[in-house]
């Protein structure tokens, strides 16, 4: 899976998690478990715009080759 | 072939020459053409450019000409100030000149002036030319026609990191790093980045990144400082067929705020300078970003909220809990002190009731018992007396049916029987009461009532009838 597809799910998941707490679809006993999981969720995203997955050697490797 | 007539040294010939041109062409010229060569020496500051005209792209005529160091500035300032194009190989111009002869450097053009607006004119139409054959290609929008990068994170930088592009443009991408956290990376490709040779240099640099395109998102070409000069570059057909037709979007920050060139036209997109390209490339971070971070707040905002409005529903919930619990309580209790004064006089009642009850019953009992008790001695005097006559009666008929059994046993006594006339008759000591158990001839004793005698049976006379 893409770092594209692995963002979009996880950031449509979480606004449909959201979209529910605002409509006020969860209760105080799901609360817990669906803060959890879109924790989860924005930390997987927040580190899809922090890091690159960038290997150096492989694009010397590939300028290299006349 | 015999000589026939005057000849002339190499030198009069040369100096006949330039009589004749002096004579003939005696003021300057406007000319148009191409310069092929500039031919620029830093050293003297002169110039000795190669001009041409081509038709169809073949020279058909070509002139050596010379622009000393003092004309050179001052053309090339007004060049860069009206093109924003230095005097350079490639452009052409309209100029002023003188036409000169020299016997040993021969023919050539003394520039005295040029017309910065035909070149503008000609580079106008260069770009316009530029486009209409990318157009006619189907070249020109293929760049933009690539999907949006939807993370441009990984860069290939085409600069020169001296340049002060290269510096704004890192910067800006370091402080979004620091302040936001943004993963940025980028790899430059160095190129030179105006004047003729970046047609060159930025074309094998596209050659270099196609190689390893696969690392990454975009391609970011990137110049800025030194001034606005040495754009036409961006106007080159090649170029531009090099860049629209690249895999991967092509942006553009190369600081030239009007006037577009071709290369920031085709460009995926294009920012006025280095520094707004890489504000553009933080934006998609932000366009990412910020939802994200909304998402954040508004959860941690709405489990404020639910926790608060469930501890808020508890508290009300306690607080109906205690008033229906004591309100409860006090109905309870006036309840249950009614029950136990009416238990307390229904055992009143009860119990003075069954008192009563016991009492009469006791005394009905007693009452009863006491009649009884009469009553009772009463039939056993009564039964006493009975029993007592009865006995006595009953003893005086025993007396009686005694006395009489035994005056008629008296009766029966064989004494009795004897005294009144009969006798016992035995035969061998057996009582005979039957003649056939007689044996004639044969003893039988006689007993009366007074006395005993013997006799002897000669005659018997059987009857069957009882005396």
């Amino acid at each position: 899976m893409s770092t594209k597809e692995t963002y979009k799910d996880s950031f449509d998941e979480l606004q449909k998690i959201v979209a529910e707490m605002e409509s006020g679809e969860i209760g105080v006993d799901e609360l817990a478990g669906k803060v959890k999981r879109a924790s989860v969720l924005i930390q997987k995203c927040k580190e899809i715009l922090s890091k690159t997955e960038v290997d150096v050697q492989k694009i010397l490797d590939g300028l290299d080759q006349a | 072939m015999p000589v026939s007539g005057p000849s002339y040294s190499l030198f009069e010939l040369c100096e006949n020459i330039k009589g004749v041109l002096r004579s003939t062409y005696t003021q300057t010229y406007w000319v148009r053409a191409e310069i092929n060569t500039l031919n620029h020496y830093p050293a003297s500051g002169h110039c000795y450019p190669d001009l041409v005209e081509k038709q169809n792209g073949s020279i058909v005529a070509q002139m050596r000409a010379n622009l000393w160091k003092g004309d050179y500035q001052r053309i090339n300032s007004t060049f860069l100030n009206v093109l924003k194009e230095p005097l350079r190989d490639g452009i052409k111009v309209l100029m002023l000149v003188e036409i000169q002869f020299h016997p040993v450097y021969g023919l050539s053009l003394h520039i005295q002036d040029m017309d910065p607006a035909f070149s503008l004119g000609d580079l106008e139409q260069e770009k316009q030319r530029c486009i209409q054959s990318l157009k006619e290609e189907g070249l020109f929008s293929k760049n933009r026609t690539l999907s949006k990068p939807w993370l441009p994170q990984r860069i290939a930088l085409i600069s020169d990191a001296s340049s002060k592009g290269y510096g704004d443009f890192t910067k800006v991408l370091a402080e979004a790093n620091k302040h936001w956290g943004y993963a940025f990376y980028f790899h430059l490709f160095p190129a030179v980045l105006q004047g003729e040779r970046a047609v060159v240099t930025i074309q094998e640099q596209l050659q270099k990144i196609q190689k390893v395109k696969g690392h990454f998102d975009v391609v970011a070409l990137v110049r800025g400082g030194g001034g606005e000069v040495g754009m036409a570059c961006y106007n080159n057909l090649e170029l531009n067929r090099a860049l629209t037709t690249f895999p991967l979007p092509v942006l553009t920050g190369i600081g030239h705020a009007s006037n577009l060139t071709v290369a920031e036209q085709i460009a995926w997109h294009n920012a006025i300078t280095p520094t707004k390209l890489a504000e553009w490339l933080v934006q998609q971070f932000h366009n990412l970003s910020v939802p994200l971070q909304k998402c954040e707040d508004a959860l941690a905002k709405k489990s404020i909220e639910v926790v608060s409005n469930a501890r808020q529903e508890l508290q009300h919930a306690l607080r109906l809990l205690a008033a229906t619990t004591r309100s409860r309580q006090i109905r309870h209790l006036a309840d249950w002190q009614q029950a136990v004064q009416h238990l307390s006089s229904s055992a009143r009642y009860l119990t003075k009731h069954h008192n009563n009850q016991l009492e009469r019953n006791r005394q009905q009992m007693a009452q009863g018992m006491t009649v009884r008790i009469r009553t009772e001695t009463l039939n056993l005097d009564q039964s006493l007396r009975q029993l007592n006559s009865r006995v006595k009666q009953t003893l005086a008929n025993q007396h009686q049916t005694l006395d009489f059994l035994n005056s008629h046993v008296q009766h029966l006594s064989p004494e009795h029987v004897l005294k009144r006339g009969f006798s016992i008759v035995t035969q061998g000591g057996k009582p005979l009461n039957n003649t056939e158990d007689i044996h004639l001839n044969q003893q039988i004793e006689i007993r009366m009532f007074r006395g005993e005698l013997s006799a002897q049976p000669i005659e018997i006379n059987h009857s069957n009838e009882p005396l």
